[in-house]
């Protein structure tokens, strides 16, 4: 596995939290995540997603796993 | 899905609790009889105040009549016959003397409590609710090597030391060089097994350590 500070993946959930006006903790309720995991997820610590996660908060949010997630390999 | 019948383990505070004392009570009195036989090779303690420390127990060779212990048997349809060993009790020994009585027995000890005081951390670990940590991984597999290298080092550090004791003691061709008790109920082939299964448990120890930092970071 390579290490995560390499992996080149951001997450854009506070940047999608703040176009839509919602807080964590009522998007932690929407998804049925907890806030701390979610909060993990948003500071870019999470070393993987599960889909039915991305599934969910794609539901909450609106949006495609594109818009969450990007990669940059530099 | 489980069962309606199948019986359910819980392991609960209360047995954590019972079996760290346990192994805490085991801790202390192997400390103490290690210390006790430190004592008792410095000559501190009586060569006889420690029961079976100042003998050795050797076997004879087939040539050598077995004596018949004088026993009035009730019943015509049994017969008796002596035993193969004999044992030598060393009334004063001096300091090589005990040294090589006491090694085999310090030997024991020493494992006994790496042994236990590594379950007794790996027990701590348990309670602070995060057992699958590289550190217990070391841990399972020191017990399941202190095992397998105490089966197969005691008997040969037993018998070098038991054949120092009785060669200028009893006629060599009329003693066994080595003996092993090779059966299931004791003995180094018990050890040797028990030393294997602890060695498979620890591999899955480990594979099961190295599952959970998979799962580390997973939302």
């Amino acid at each position: 596995m390579p290490p995560e500070e390499a992996s080149g993946i951001s997450i854009h959930l506070d940047k999608l939290l703040a176009e839509r006006g919602m807080t964590l903790t009522e998007l932690a309720d929407r998804v049925g995540v907890s806030v701390v995991n979610l909060s993990v997820l948003k500071n870019g610590r999470a070393r993987a997603i599960r889909f039915s996660t991305l599934a969910a908060l794609c539901r909450a949010l609106d949006c495609q796993p594109g818009d969450l997630i990007s990669h940059d390999p530099d | 899905m489980s069962s309606p019948g199948r019986p359910r383990i819980h392991w609960t505070r209360a047995d954590s609790v019972l079996l760290q004392g346990t192994l805490f009570l085991g801790l202390l009195l192997l400390s103490l009889s290690f210390l006790a036989t430190l004592l008792w090779i410095l000559a501190v303690v009586p060569a006889g105040a420690m029961g079976w420390m100042n003998e050795i127990t050797v076997h004879h060779t087939s040539e050598v009549a077995r004596a018949v212990p004088d026993v009035t048997l009730l019943a015509d349809d049994v017969g008796v016959r002596g035993t193969d060993t004999l044992v030598l009790v060393f009334e004063d020994p001096g300091a090589p003397e005990r040294l090589l009585l006491a090694l085999p027995v310090l030997l024991q000890q020493v494992l006994g409590l790496v042994v236990v005081g590594l379950v007794l951390r790996m027990l701590q670990s348990l309670s602070s609710g995060d057992p699958f940590v590289p550190a217990n991984v070391r841990r399972v597999y020191a017990v399941a090597f202190a095992v397998l290298l105490g089966s197969l080092l005691l008997p040969v550090v037993e018998s070098v030391c038991d054949i120092a004791l009785w060669q200028d003691r009893v006629p060599v061709d009329e003693v066994a060089l080595l003996a092993f008790d090779l059966g299931l109920g004791s003995g180094p082939l018990t050890g040797f097994l028990v030393g294997l299964l602890l060695v498979s448990l620890a591999e899955v120890f480990r594979r099961g350590a190295r599952m959970r930092e998979d799962v580390e970071g997973l939302v």
